[in-house]
């Protein structure tokens, strides 16, 4: 549905974009995910067109779009900060790309009552938008982006703005939406567990390049490159060899590795477990409840573990614990 | 030591409006020669509504006043609005410059360099009507970009443009459907503060203006030698033109 052919986009001497070739698939929530800086809102704005790749190709349903302007693409846009036209009320805001298309007054009413109903706001077209709060706002904003009825729906941070709870709120809606209406989603967040929660497939860009490409799933559970697995969940990175399979450190350890060569795994914390006659023996340096967890700090062999237990064990800061590891993980090679 | 404060305050007060205020209380009372004048009269604005001198120079001062801000509109809305999306360094300096330049040169300079500017063809509009008219509205100017370039900035401007270009707007549409009514106000407001302006300018005006543009304030100066009464009351009409200007202002800031 949008496919990006080795797109580059640079600012003076900043290379914003470098080399980016990826396919967003049709009905697919796509996510780029990264730090701060590394390109994720150019490449956004690239495929929205308000920005024109220095070298590569945007396609959108197949055509290219490179010289077509935001108006001219069929695309649809939420901004982080909402981007409400303050002049109009809710009902003129969502209203707005179907009056552009000149449709006729009834079927703007009837469309945009659709819409609103959508978003759960009905009742609230005669408020203008400074009388709205941040989490109303953004669904107006999600609603005109709608409105225009686009092929891809792109989103820009959308939820970085709001409060913890109404953020949590909101994604689970916008998750509903692209579901039942099937639409396409390019979605850009610096926030890993949003993209886990939201994306059918996550793109992890640094420096301009996509850095990972996969599902949830693929990124968390076998992230390729040490960068991926620190931005990427909670973990330990366990510096040490693979040979013949195994891991090895000082000793072989239990766990079977892909791959020869210096390296790391990379253990979750939920994956060790204590066990009388675990593999590991240290001592908790900290304990932190969490509510529906409790997160330990396990010193051993040099190394300190993060370890995730059930927040009703009885452990605290200086017990010393047996852990288990899990049979297989990831091992990622150190980097030349 | 805040009592202190107040008192100063006030006194400072006093001192910039009695000044302004002498003219208007003049201009209704029919004798003033002791403390406290004497004897509440509308004659000298009579006078002054019954003199057609007085009324051809007021809509002198009217046509050129509205003039001046129609070139500030035309000409200073789009340099804003320019000076606003590429505010990099050099638009920045630029910007400064426009803001600070035109209050910093004494208006006998201007008026001067207006002469030079304007005496030759195929500009020779030394001595006429426009080359009041272009004098104001550089006067009004600086103002005038400072009140919108500030409403620009006030509004997000770049991202609601772009808001409307992805929701299928082409610039035309955004022009007038995003910029134009959210800019309004400032737009207002910095019409009311040049026209205010145009209206009581005077030092550049009488170097430039010719002897067939004479404006309510070139009007009022020589009619102080005559005719002190309907002097005052020509001042307190300058001085009521200001205040509604004021509250205007203040009407357009409360949207
Ligand atoms: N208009 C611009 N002019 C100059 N440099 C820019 C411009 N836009 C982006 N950059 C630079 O390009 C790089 C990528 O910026 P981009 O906004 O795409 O990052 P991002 O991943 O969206 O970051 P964030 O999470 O902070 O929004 C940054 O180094 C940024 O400074
Ligand atoms: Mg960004």
């Amino acid at each position: 549905m949008v496919d990006l052919i080795g797109v580059r986009k640079r600012y003076g001497r900043v290379v914003a974009v470098d080399g980016v070739s990826l396919s967003v698939r049709e009905g697919e929530f796509f996510t780029l995910l990264g730090p701060s800086g590394c390109g994720k809102t150019t490449t956004l704005r690239l495929v929205a067109g308000f920005e024109t790749p220095d070298q590569g190709e945007v396609r959108i349903s197949g055509q290219g779009v490179n010289r077509l302007p935001p108006e001219g693409r069929p695309i649809g846009m939420v901004f982080q900060n909402y981007a409400l036209f303050p002049n109009m009320t809710v009902f003129g805001n969502v209203a707005f790309p179907l009056r552009l298309r000149r449709l006729p007054e009834r079927v703007v009413r009837r469309k945009v009552g659709e819409l609103l109903e959508m978003v759960h706001l009905q009742g609230l077209e005669g408020r203008y938008p400074r009388e709205l709060s941040g989490g109303q706002q953004q669904r107006v904003a999600l609603a005109r982006a709608l409105a225009r009825e686009p092929k891809v729906l792109l989103l820009d941070e959308p939820l970085s703005a709001l409060d913890a709870k109404i953020r949590e709120e909101l994604r689970g809606e916008l998750k509903r939406l692209q579901r039942e209406t099937g639409l396409t989603a390019l979605y850009v967040t610096h926030d890993q567990e949003e993209a886990l929660a939201l994306s059918d497939r996550i793109a992890v860009m640094r420096d301009g390049k996509v850095e990972q490409l996969g599902t949830p799933q693929e990124i968390y559970e076998r992230p390729s490159t040490l960068f991926v697995a620190r931005f990427v969940g909670i973990g330990t990175l366990v510096p040490g060899e693979a040979r013949e399979g195994r891991f090895h450190r000082d000793r072989p350890w239990p766990v079977q590795v892909e791959g020869e060569g210096r390296g790391f795994i990379l253990l979750r914390p939920e994956q060790l477990r204590p066990h009388p006659e675990g593999f590991l023996e240290g001592q908790v340096g900290l304990a932190t409840y969490l509510g529906s967890l409790l997160r330990l700090e396990v010193e051993t062999e040099g190394i300190l573990l993060k370890v995730d237990l059930n927040p009703q064990e009885e452990v605290r800061a200086g017990d010393r614990l047996r852990l288990a590891l899990p049979e297989a993980a990831p091992f990622i090679k150190e980097e030349a | 030591m805040r009592g202190l404060g107040w008192s100063f305050f006030t006194l400072f007060l006093l001192y910039l409006l009695l000044p302004m205020l002498a003219p208007v209380v003049y201009s209704f009372s029919r004798l003033w020669l002791d403390l406290l004048p004497e004897g509440f009269t509308l004659e000298w604005y009579a006078r002054v509504l019954r003199d057609p001198k007085y009324l051809e120079a007021a809509s002198l001062s009217l046509r050129i006043a509205l003039l001046a801000v129609a070139i500030n509109i035309l000409a200073g809305v789009p340099t804003a609005y320019a000076l606003y999306l590429w505010s990099d360094r050099m638009g920045e300096g630029l910007r400064r410059l426009l803001q600070v330049l035109p209050l910093l040169v004494p208006p006998l300079v201007v008026g001067l360099g207006f002469l030079l500017a304007f005496n030759r063809p195929p500009l020779a509009l030394s001595g006429t009507f426009w080359i009041v008219v272009l004098g104001h509205a550089a006067l009004g100017f600086p103002f005038f970009f400072r009140t919108v370039y500030a409403g620009l900035a006030g509004i997000e401007v770049r991202l609601l443009m772009e808001a409307a270009q992805a929701s299928g707007a082409g610039l035309w549409q955004r022009l007038r459907h995003v910029l134009l009514p959210n800019l309004l106000p400032a737009v207002i407001s910095g019409s009311l503060v040049a026209f205010a302006i145009s209206m009581g300018e005077f030092e550049v005006t009488s170097m430039v203006a010719g002897f067939g543009t004479i404006t309510l304030p070139l009007l009022l100066f020589q009619s102080l030698r005559e005719d002190f009464r309907a002097a005052s009351a020509v001042a307190s009409v300058l001085l009521y033109t200001t205040l509604l200007a004021l509250v205007g202002l203040s009407l357009a800031r409360r949207r």
